[in-house]
């Protein structure tokens, strides 16, 4: 059949029924099997549209052709041109969102009141459910330019899902996380119910994808955001953001701490949140993702000034504020010390099951990367550092890194 | 796809594949990637310069067609009759200094373009007229106006004052400020921080030390912790490790040994990792990582413009990195 004919049937298909997935199918039926005025589109459950893979390119290529020469004219009516650039810029979106000037062309029609807002959402939810596409910057862009030019639009539950969706579809989806961080930020202080939700949300997803640091740095991005609601305040420097480990030795003696009368329940939140890396590590050794985030909380606990007094009763706390931060954590939480008990546990699990020593291995070189990395944090000397040094040198034999400071310190 | 490998750089076979890859007009391939056409042949042709072929692309060809890609804003669109976009306009400058014919476009207007799409407030860079905000654009806006020398253009210290909002706690640097730290982003803060000499704001050392745990046991690279491998960070990371000057931290055979082994020992090019299609995106970050790793035979690439090093001198722009 021809692109033409492909391309009409396409649009009847999109006008006639309420499709909600859409998937290249890899075969394509020879002859419709009876009366089919779909075919060769495959409609299946009134709502799922599959397009056989040789009909991609010819649908394509009439949707492009159509497309690229209404944009060009100057002799139609206006509302025919509109309409023939909306069927054509779908169709191009829809089997290829990152062609932006088609997304571009649709931004024009919304602006224009020509397509609905709304059901250019709907129509973004349905590029979403092809596993490739849920990964199109240019497709995420454009739902928050939709969200930004018309805010009343904005459902935080559904925008929450719809990226926890796309980022099931296609793991590690860098841009599926970073929208959810922006909606996330957009939640309104009434609504802090929804921002609760969302950790307690993450952190049953996180559970079950252990190898996923995406997943991992957008609960980052929930508990800062938690954080600086309980602090009741919008200050730079809560965020976060534009912070790394020069900023926190440069701040290091400036004796900041916990202002706000909510700062047990900001201890409680982080301190949690150690317990739950730390408990994760246990039960899956051997993954990269889990460490970097307990890296993550380390740091944030210390740019927090959340202090070893967080074990003890808030009374303390208050009398104490003057205490190091960073000198007696270390040693009363433990940091080392489950790094230690992380490497006992591999070792005797590489006595008992010498067969399968993969993840005991990596977990002890994650570990005691773990280990160096919060020691540089505190500043310790080479010296006290060589030992572990050493120890990644021999275990991480796929990086130069470590034999390099090893000769930098003799 | 083959599952043959070598342990040379096939380079008569890249530039056989290079060329070959406007030829294929039919392929669904060849329609899905229409819209960024112009970033494929400053891929294309960044690969031949390095592997001494730049002659391979009909210069007269290449110059018109990127002219065709120009609008009367300034901007250039990723291929004839695509709207205009940051990305696509630098790739334009890009091309045109490799061939030395940056006089065959209006300069004034590019930099009236890209100078136009910057946020006064913030510092960032819009890609478009859309405004989508991303370091990728002020990576392409900084390393575009110092290629064209003018600089002066845009407000230099509130574009880094928005690069480094979005530096994050393990030193890398994301998409935007709070977004995680990604290899591909990293290039692009770290290299725009070079150009504006502002590097001393990088927190080179945890920086460098998150870039080395991207090498895996199979010496290949990855963009994120626990990711999977890809030849483009070959490029991606290193370029970043070679600017902060720690090229020498990773382990260099195992890595020049991985990107070989993802060549197509047939048709040519080279793909994301061993055994996957090629693809000429892969194919250039692949050479280029070849030549920051001193493989034999190939011309020095500049790290921080991804241009050969050459045209960076023939422009007259000092090294801006450490070496």
């Amino acid at each position: 059949m021809d692109g033409k004919s492909i391309y009409e049937k396409f649009n009847t298909v999109l006008r006639n029924y309420a499709i909600d997935e859409i998937g290249i199918l890899p075969y394509s039926l020879p002859v419709p099997l009876s009366y089919d005025d779909n075919y060769p589109l495959i409609v299946d459950e009134k709502a799922k549209l599959g397009i056989p893979v040789d009909c991609v390119n010819k649908l394509f290529q009439h949707a492009h052709g159509i497309f690229m020469s209404t944009r060009r004219r100057d002799d139609l009516d206006e509302n025919k041109q509109a309409a023939m650039i909306d069927e054509a810029s779908r169709c191009l979106v829809l089997i290829n969102p990152d062609c932006y000037t088609a997304v571009n062309a649709r931004k024009v029609l919304v602006s224009q009141g020509i397509v609905d807002p709304s059901e250019e959402l709907n129509l973004l939810a349905l590029i979403f459910t092809v596993p490739k596409h849920s990964k199109s910057s240019v497709a995420w862009y454009h739902r928050k330019w939709l969200l930004q030019s018309y805010p009343y639009l904005m459902e935080y539950k559904h925008e929450l899902s719809l990226a926890q969706r796309a980022a099931e579809i296609y793991p590690k989806n860098y841009y599926a996380w970073s929208y959810r961080h922006w909606v996330v930020s957009k939640i309104p202080h009434v609504s802090f119910i929804l921002l609760e939700n969302e950790l307690q949300n993450m952190k049953q997803w996180i559970r079950m994808n252990v190898s996923d640091y995406s997943g991992m740095q957008y609960r980052q991005r929930c508990l800062i955001v938690m954080t600086q609601r309980r602090l009741l305040e919008n200050q730079e420097s809560r965020d976060l953001c534009g912070v790394s480990r020069n900023d926190l030795w440069n701040r290091r003696n400036d004796g900041v701490y916990l202002p706000s009368k909510n700062s047990n329940e900001i201890i409680q939140l982080w301190r949690n949140e150690v317990l739950f890396t730390r408990d994760l590590i246990l039960t899956y050794p051997g993954h990269e993702a889990l460490w970097c985030h307990l890296r993550f909380v380390s740091f944030a606990c210390r740019w927090y000034d959340i202090n070893s007094s967080a074990y003890e009763p808030i009374e303390r706390l208050d009398n104490n504020k003057s205490a190091s931060v960073t000198g007696t954590w270390s040693d009363q939480e433990g940091e080392i010390a489950f790094v230690h008990h992380c490497i006992e546990l591999g070792e005797k699990k590489r006595l008992a099951m010498p067969a399968n020593t993969t993840n005991a291995s990596l977990q002890k070189k994650y570990a005691l990367a773990y280990e160096l990395w919060i020691s540089e944090l505190d500043c310790k000397t080479a010296n006290e550092m060589k030992k572990v040094t050493s120890c990644l040198n021999e275990l991480a034999e796929e990086t130069n890194y470590y034999h390099v400071r090893i000769d930098n310190e003799l | 796809m083959t599952s043959t490998t070598s342990n040379a750089l096939l380079i008569d076979l890249h530039v056989k594949y290079i060329q070959s890859l406007d030829e294929k007009k039919d392929t669904l391939e060849y329609w899905i990637t229409e819209h960024l056409r112009l970033a494929g042949v400053y891929w294309g042709l960044t690969a031949l310069d390095l592997m001494n072929h730049v002659d391979a692309l009909n210069r007269d060809d290449v110059i018109a067609y990127v002219k065709s890609c120009q609008w009367p804003n300034g901007g250039f669109g990723g291929h004839v009759n695509h709207d205009p976009h940051l990305l696509y306009t630098l790739y334009a400058v890009q091309i045109l200094l490799i061939e030395d014919a940056i006089d065959a476009v209006d300069v004034g207007k590019i930099v009236e373009y890209v100078s136009s799409l910057q946020d006064k407030e913030t510092g960032a860079f819009k890609g478009d007229e859309w405004g989508e905000i991303d370091t990728r654009f002020s990576y392409s806006a900084l390393s575009c106006l110092s290629l064209l020398k003018r600089l002066d253009a845009i407000d230099v210290q509130k574009a880094v004052e928005f690069i480094m909002k979005c530096k994050n706690f393990d030193g890398g640097f994301g998409s935007s400020p709070g977004a995680e730290s990604h290899a591909g982003q990293i290039f692009c803060c770290v290299g725009a921080l070079a150009i504006v000499n502002s590097l001393h704001l990088v927190d080179g050392d945890l920086l460098g030390w998150w870039l080395c745990e991207r090498q895996l046991k199979n010496g290949g690279l990855n963009g994120r912790p626990q990711k999977l491998e890809d030849v483009c960070y070959s490029w991606w990371v290193l370029s970043a490790l070679s600017i902060l000057g720690k090229l020498h931290w990773i382990n260099k055979e195992k890595l020049i040994e991985f990107v070989l082994s993802a060549q197509d020992t047939e048709a040519g090019g080279i793909a994301d990792r061993p055994g996957d299609m090629a693809d000429v995106f892969h194919t250039v970050f692949g050479v280029a990582g070849l030549s920051l790793l001193g493989y034999p035979g190939l011309k020095l690439v500049d790290p921080v413009y991804c241009l050969p090093k050459h045209v960076i001198q023939r422009r007259g722009l000092a090294e801006k990195y450490k070496v």
